[in-house]
């Protein structure tokens, strides 16, 4: 009866509840619907630094993250990537080669970066033209965007120079196999990729490697445990491990920034919505003062008067929650897919923007969304409510 | 034993600015069980007042309400809440029904307070019902119900849960002679038949010639028994 009394109750003045349904709705849909594209936004870049260029953690040389050169290396990688197995199972790695060089073809010359990759283990680049290394000596791939600028082609020949870590003057050619498009701008407009081994004795490095990438088996952004489980595991006087978000600070920053200022926009939005309800339901509370007497008068102890009051809002809440869902997955799953790239050129804080992005409802937000709901109407609710169980009967009766 | 007991009750109104008023100087009145009794007196002269103070909606100012031998004036907000359910009825002049409630879940509402379940109460507000002529009206709003059938629902509602006593505020204030006079006869026969005690005030010469006993108050005291 309590249930279905509190129900009847809300549609007394259907209209002022339908105000308030309807601002809890609109609340809950711009809560859900913000977070929706903001965190999906956010998996899929975080998707593409982690599984792209900079994985989930990396392992440096000690000091090559503040300080990058040529000469600091991970010595013995493949000692350290057992050791990293051991202490990260089913964690995958790669070894990379980073180098700065020149590169010439024909009359045109660019500085480029030069990358030593395992063939067919890196998920850096993907092939827009030619092939992928087939294990010919000599082989070199371009960023597509540098091999317009070097006006060279799959089958072109490529010149570099650079400095080996030892100080001696490397240079080699190569022949162009292909050209890759990657996460990232500034490597489609200056990198060129060698095979690993080809890197190291451009470079004179032996078996050395600049960056340990790992990859873990997780789809998470916050690496932390991990990160500490690999220092426990190293020798952290020759090695560093970084996550990514310690190697790209100002992208995790800013998302949590985005985040923060997103959760004050929410409260400010349901700080309004829950003045709305504290009016309404001061007014519904008012207008039945006499009604609150006669349940007194009834028996009905304080606190049940309490709970029904409560109920009506709680009702409106869970109606304007689905309302507000339904809104929310209306408007994400209609826009269907957004291009981001499109809205920003380039890189931003060194990744591109993904292509494309399937929008849809992250049941993450629907908990808070359904928490902040419930709480608004609780919080407005709670006053009025207190007010009717805390009338005197005979006052609350007398009232017409 | 007296079902109610009010002994040497005061009550004083005091409001911000004004002179504090007295609304009852020194009550005393013992009601037996069974008893069919009105309250009479001029307006202003505290039959409201006693009945909301014998009811336990109302604080004494002084002095002692007992019902069934419990001391109100000892009891907490909720222990009053169940006194009230289960040992004291109200009818109203204007009658008082909850509108989103149906007839039959107003006289329900009570019942449902004291944990009755679902098939037991419909079966004795059913019963009830039928006794007041009301058969036709359970799934009824109040809205849509004459003066005279909701004050029978609000008799339904008193009465359904077997009170200890009914307190009946002027119950025929807002209806006519014909139908005054048929509620009070209702009333008087669930008196008879079920041996309910009531108490009831009234202005009314029609409904204080059916009263047994007549008690009189003026001025906030009992002038003759
Ligand atoms: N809430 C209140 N605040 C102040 N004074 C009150 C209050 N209620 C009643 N009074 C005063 O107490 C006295 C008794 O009032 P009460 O309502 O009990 O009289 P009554 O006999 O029921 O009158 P009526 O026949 O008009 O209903 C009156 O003088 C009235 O003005
Ligand atoms: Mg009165």
């Amino acid at each position: 009866m309590l249930l279905s009394m509190s129900w009847r109750n809300v549609w007394r003045n259907a209209r002022r509840s339908i105000i308030t349904m309807t601002a809890l709705s609109f609340g809950v849909a711009g809560i859900v619907g913000m977070y929706s594209y903001r965190e999906l936004t956010y998996g899929v870049m975080v998707r593409d630094i982690t599984t792209g260029l900079v994985g989930h953690l990396q392992v440096h040389g000690k000091g090559y993250q503040d300080a990058p050169s040529i000469g600091t290396l991970v010595a013995n990688p493949l000692q350290v990537e057992a050791v990293l197995q051991g202490a990260l199972p089913g964690a995958k790695t790669e070894r990379r080669v980073i180098g700065a060089g020149l590169a010439g073809s024909g009359d045109r010359s660019a500085p480029v970066m030069v990358l030593g990759v395992e063939p067919g283990a890196t998920a850096l680049y993907r092939m827009s033209a030619g092939q992928d290394f087939t294990g010919q000596p000599h082989e070199v791939l371009i960023g597509k965007d540098l091999a317009t600028e070097l006006d060279v082609g799959v089958g072109g020949e490529l010149v570099l120079v650079s400095q080996g870590a030892d100080g001696s003057v490397a240079n080699d050619r190569y022949v162009v196999s292909g050209t890759f498009t990657s996460s990232s701008a500034e490597l489609d407009g200056t990198a060129v990729a060698l095979p690993l081994a080809e890197a190291q004795s451009f470079f004179a490095l032996g078996e050395g490697v600049h960056q340990l990438v790992v990859r873990l088996p997780v789809d998470r952004e916050d690496v932390g445990p991990e990160v500490n489980a690999l220092r426990a595991a190293l020798d952290v006087k020759t090695l560093e491990a970084l996550s990514w978000t310690e190697m790209l600070p100002q992208m995790k920053a800013s998302m949590d920034t985005k985040r923060r200022s997103q959760g004050v926009m929410d409260f400010v939005i349901f700080l309004i919505v829950g003045l709305g309800v504290f009016n309404a339901m001061t007014m519904a509370v008012f207008e039945r003062t006499r009604e609150f007497g006669v349940l007194a008068s009834l028996g009905t102890r304080p606190s049940r008067i309490l709970a029904m009051v409560m109920l009506e809002a709680f009702w409106q809440a869970g109606l304007a929650f689905v309302i507000g869902v339904s809104l929310a997955a209306l408007g994400l799953y209609g826009w269907g897919t957004v291009d981001l790239s499109a809205m920003m050129q380039g890189d931003v804080m060194g990744v591109r923007m993904p292509t494309k992005l399937e929008l849809g409802l992250d049941p993450r937000a629907l908990g808070g969304a359904a928490f902040t709901a419930f709480f608004t109407a609780f919080a407005g609710a709670f006053f009025p409510a207190l007010r009717a169980a805390r009338l005197r009967p005979v006052e609350a009766l007398r009232h017409t | 034993m007296a079902v109610v007991e009010v002994e040497n009750v005061t009550r004083v109104y005091e409001e911000k600015g004004q002179a504090p008023s007295p609304a009852l100087r020194g009550v005393s009145l013992l009601v037996e069980k069974g008893e069919f009794m009105a309250l009479a007196g001029p307006s202003g002269s505290g039959k409201t007042t006693l009945l909301n103070l014998i009811g336990g909606l109302d604080a004494v100012t002084s002095g002692e309400v007992r019902i069934d031998g419990r001391a109100l004036g000892k009891l907490s907000r909720p222990d009053l809440a169940d006194l009230r359910r289960d040992r004291i009825g109200f009818v109203f002049q204007a009658y008082n029904l909850v509108p989103v409630l149906t007839a039959a879940e107003n006289a329900a509402y009570v019942l449902e307070l004291k944990g009755v379940p679902a098939g037991e109460r419909r079966a004795k507000v059913k019963a009830v019902f039928e006794r007041l002529g009301l058969g036709a009206f359970l799934d009824t709003r109040p809205m849509k119900m004459s003066g005279g059938q909701q004050q029978r629902v609000a008799v339904a509602r008193a009465i359904v849960s077997e009170p200890a006593v009914v307190l009946a505020d002027e119950p025929t204030a807002n209806l006519d002679q014909a139908t005054g006079a048929a509620l009070m006869d209702l009333m008087r026969e669930l008196n008879r038949e079920r041996g309910i005690t009531f108490i009831f005030s009234t202005h009314d010469p029609m409904v204080l010639s059916r009263a047994d006993r007549v008690v009189r108050l003026v001025d906030g005291l009992v002038v003759a028994t």
